[in-house]
């Protein structure tokens, strides 16, 4: 990085640098029922807020939505009242019960098409809907706020360019003059118009992504035709291109200080490589740059999962493995079981090449989709048969009727979160959302909001948090109670009602001679795929035209659900104590995992991943002397790679020792920039609180090979 | 059976011995006492008891359990007593106590080799015998060769070299690579450090150079030039 993005990324890490927001308020409550006066509210807004151009930076604009009372971008949820109700009412904090809370909702604009046609193409869809429904007063005011919210952001451009004419005739200098000549012109010309070169493709994404600011998605793609054309013929250098680059992730970085006392970065992502509409991989030159361009910021946003398709070669994955080893932002994650996955969920294959990873681990489809989350506890289906309904669950003669009661117990939990899910969906309808429906293809066509039915897809995600609990515990009772007949379940249950108190040595002969997950062990492994095969066949149970997509997996946000859900739960057979967290997503466990890495890698591919496309994170934390050497380096690579082809879904590594962290811990001071990754997100080690630090140091080290 | 031997560990995802990514199978026998060796658990041909002092807590669960009477508060196994039924690794709750070594079958190996077989194929990876001296079983070794050979993994042998040459002859249509590992070329230094003589390990080492070409991998490319 040159020495301007350096300043400017230390500047980013010292704290906030956007300018304090204008406020305004809503003038009459009866304005949020009405799309026209919530898009004049918007535009006020839009307006009102500072025209702020810096002599260092190529390209302009810093401002956020969060003093305006109006409903704004949906992701961050300004002026969302009823959404914000609903979701309060069962969020991390306040969830009403040990079962579940609802995560967030994220979306992604498409790009592409912003660049390609501009904002102006937006438009004249609205205008023909607006056509479309001239006989419904109704959808044509959502249609006309649309409109009106779409203008605005031309409107703030166009200030912009004004400004750098301002600043570019007070300046003397030949240089600076041409550098807010340069700005003006962008201004003049993006969002509103195709953007035709690089760096206004850069200025237009950087504005849009101040409207919606989460994930950059197919950032590799939809800039390739600038980069590829302007680069050959020599019109753009790489290393100019890096820069702009550059300056854009270190913006992007900013947008999120404000907003959350966890030093974490999970809401700006972006995916590079994947399968492109027509079946070919979209991996190109511009992939790679994008990748070394976030290795070498000290930054930790955004996050880059890299897409593989079965046509990866082994160059690229050796290629990330070794920015991976100092970067922790970049993870893998595999096209090949995912993109069928979308297409049994209802998506179709050219909607599903284009999704992009979002948030944490969270996938969207840019322009299409809106899906809520639900973190939900999946240790809960057992441990509420075990303790709450002990009498019918010791009655089970046979580890199948055993499994059985588990598998209706699940079914129970699964369909009563679809139900509560009805109601959560019917709250946020009520909220009108002008503009990020503005920007979403079918809202248009529809004239529906963004909230209430609009895109093209939109439902649920179930994020099942505990697999590897629940599959462990199901081995222990399989093996100590049916088959060995060491234990009544009875005195199981007993013992875990005590929290193994007094019952030490049950719990070391389970500890020590149990057959757990992670140890490409088929007697667990086949239990872990039961359990995901007993959850995806609810689907067709959880149809309702709300949920029109749902969606499973297992992956673990920036609200912990594998500690906070947890906390919440009573010991259970694994060996786990009371109130003791979960493993997260679908990993290693805490020092269960003892049979190898390759072992390991292979426990975690066993699962059906079509059926479990969801939001999935796999987290392996290896010694960085196992990766000391060119050799090394590619044999982690290319066990990576088996990983992939076997069907793993995502993959992400800290290159990391439990004493170098435990050293973090005693003498924070000395590693103030150890970056670790947490999951769909990574951050700075000692900015962590303690029970995150503690999930992170159990996690299984691998140390030899 | 005939030809199965006590191994005493199956290490899986080794970047280290061998091309790519490996499996290393460590059989337990060895005819030379090398003062450097790192795992003299591999020494003798039998099964062992072995016993961590710094993870025991003294509960005495294994001494009261042994049914030789073989334990005693010493906490070391009285080996002449001892039969190796791994009753004590069994009660132990701390981990103190490990039972090294399993007999097992050409057949119960590969299946735990053909679990890695995604990772070899990636990456040119295969399976590795070493031990202890795993040329100290021909029987098993040949047959465990051919069936990888079957199912076409790579093949390699880490070996001291003190053994007849014929099992060299006979293992090499199923071997990929010798990792042949010569300790030392002075003869009085080798016998002193490693109990053994130089003398058939250097002739054998010769020997292989000539008739099985493209093969040899010699751990210390000092020697390279026998």
């Amino acid at each position: 990085m040159n020495k301007r993005i350096k300043n400017m990324a230390e500047k980013a890490l010292a704290g906030d640098s956007f300018p304090e927001p204008v406020p305004v308020v809503i003038k009459d409550k009866s304005d949020l029922e009405d799309p026209i006066r919530i898009a004049e509210g918007l535009r006020d807004y839009l307006l009102k807020q500072p025209i702020d151009i810096r002599s260092n930076e190529l390209i302009v604009d810093r401002y956020r939505f969060n003093k305006c009372e109006y409903p704004s971008d949906y992701y961050k949820r300004a002026g969302h009242i009823n959404t914000n109700k609903a979701w309060s009412a069962c969020c991390h904090a306040s969830a009403p019960n040990d079962l579940y809370y609802w995560g967030w909702t994220h979306l992604s604009l498409d790009y592409g098409l912003i660049l390609s046609q501009g904002l102006k193409k937006y438009i004249e869809n609205i205008e023909k809907s607006q056509v479309e429904h001239r006989n419904n007063p109704q959808k044509n005011r959502l249609l006309e706020g649309m409109k009106i919210s779409l203008k605005a952001i031309q409107e703030r451009s166009l200030k912009y360019a004004d400004k750098g004419m301002e600043l570019a005739a007070k300046t003397k200098s030949n240089d600076e003059k041409n550098h807010y000549q340069t700005i003006a012109s962008h201004c003049r010309k993006v969002p509103m118009y195709p953007a035709e070169t690089f760096h206004e493709a850069i200025q237009s994404v950087w504005t849009m992504f101040l409207i919606n600011p989460d994930s950059l998605g197919r950032i590799d793609q939809y800039l390739y035709p600038y980069f590829r054309n302007e680069t050959k013929q020599g019109t753009l250098s790489e290393e100019h291109a890096l820069e702009l680059l550059q300056e854009l992730f270190v913006k992007v970085f900013e947008t999120q200080v404000d907003n959350l006392a966890l030093p974490i970065s999970g809401h700006n992502h972006l995916v590079v490589g994947g399968y492109l509409a027509d079946g070919s991989d979209g991996y190109n030159p511009l992939s790679a740059l994008i990748m070394e361009a976030i290795a070498d910021l000290p930054t930790y946003r955004p996050q880059v999962s890299f897409r593989y398709t079965s046509k990866t070669t082994p160059e690229t994955i050796l290629y990330i493995t070794k920015l991976n080893k100092r970067c922790p932002n970049i993870v893998f994650v595999n096209d090949e079981p995912r993109i069928p996955g979308m297409v049994k969920g209802g998506i179709s294959y050219e909607d599903a090449t284009e999704y992009t990873v979002i948030g944490c681990n969270e996938w969207a489809i840019c322009g299409k989709s809106k899906f809520d989350l639900a973190h939900i506890n999946l240790v809960h289906s057992l441990t509420n048969l075990l303790f709450n309904k002990k009498e019918k669950a010791c009655s089970a003669r046979t580890y199948d009727e055993f499994y059985a009661m588990y598998e209706e117990s699940l079914r129970r939990d699964i369909l009563s979160i679809a139900d509560d899910y009805i109601a959560y969906y019917k709250e946020q309808a009520k909220d009108i959302n002008v503009l990020t429906s503005a920007l979403i293809e079918d809202c248009v066509k529809k004239a529906e909001s963004y909230t209430n039915g609009g895109p093209k897809y939109h439902g649920l995600s179930f994020s099942f948090n505990g697999l590897s609990n629940v599959a462990d515990s199901l081995s222990v009772i399989k093996q100590f109670v049916f088959e060995e007949k060491e234990l009544k379940l009875n005195e199981l249950i007993n013992v875990l009602e005590k929290d193994w108190r007094d019952s030490e040595s049950i719990r070391n002969n389970i500890l020590k001679n149990a057959r757990f997950f992670g140890n490409d062990d088929d007697y667990v492994d086949s239990l872990a795929e039961d359990i995901v095969n007993s959850i995806f066949d609810t689907r067709e149970k959880i149809s309702h035209p709300y949920l029109k997509n749902a969606f499973f997996g297992s992956f673990v946000g920036a609200t912990q659900p594998n500690i906070t859900l947890g906390k919440k739960t009573p010991a259970t057979p694994d060996g786990r104590m009371n109130g003791e967290g979960f493993t997260m997503g679908v990993s290693q466990s805490f020092g269960k995992d003892k049979t190898g890495m390759t072992a390991l890698l292979k426990s975690i591919s066993k699962l059906d991943y079509s059926k479990f496309c969801g939001y999935i994170v796999s987290n392996l934390k290896m010694d960085p002397k196992m990766v000391d050497s060119d050799e090394k380096m590619q044999r982690v690579a290319q066990m990576f790679h088996a990983f992939l082809k076997l069907g793993g879904m995502q993959l992400q590594i800290n290159y990391i020792s439990t004493d170098e962290l435990r050293e973090a811990q005693k003498h924070p001071e000395r590693y103030k920039n150890l970056m670790v990754r947490v999951t769909g997100y990574s951050g700075f080690f000692t900015a962590f609180d303690k029970d995150l630090q503690e999930d992170i140091i159990r996690r299984t080290e691998y140390k030899h090979a | 059976m005939h030809n199965e031997a006590i191994v005493f560990d199956i290490q899986r995802s080794s970047f280290v011995d061998g091309p790519g990514i490996r499996t290393v199978v460590f059989v337990k026998g060895c005819n030379m006492r090398c003062v450097w060796c790192h795992n003299p658990e591999s020494w003798e041909r039998e099964p062992q008891i072995l016993y961590y002092e710094n993870r025991c807590i003294r509960c005495m669960k294994c001494v009261e359990a042994c049914p030789y009477g073989a334990l005693n508060e010493s906490l070391y196994p009285d080996n002449a007593l001892c039969k190796r039924c791994g009753i004590c690794v069994t009660v132990c709750p701390s981990d103190a106590r490990k039972l090294c070594g399993e007999k097992m079958s050409p057949q119960s190996v590969l299946d735990i080799i053909l679990k890695d077989k995604a990772f070899y194929d990636v990456s040119g990876g295969g399976a590795t015998f070493s031990g202890g001296e795993c040329m100290l079983e021909p029987r098993f070794l040949l047959e465990v060769l051919r069936l990888c050979k079957q199912h076409n993994i790579h093949t390699a042998i880490d070996t001291a070299g003190h053994v007849p040459y014929e099992y060299f002859e006979a293992v090499d249509p199923y071997t990929d690579l010798f990792l042949y590992d010569i300790k030392c070329l002075d003869p009085e230094l080798h016998k002193k450090f490693t109990g053994k003589d130089n003398h058939l390990i250097l002739e054998n080492y010769i020997k292989i150079q000539k008739k099985i070409t493209g093969k040899t991998y010699c751990a210390d490319s000092r020697h390279s030039s026998l």
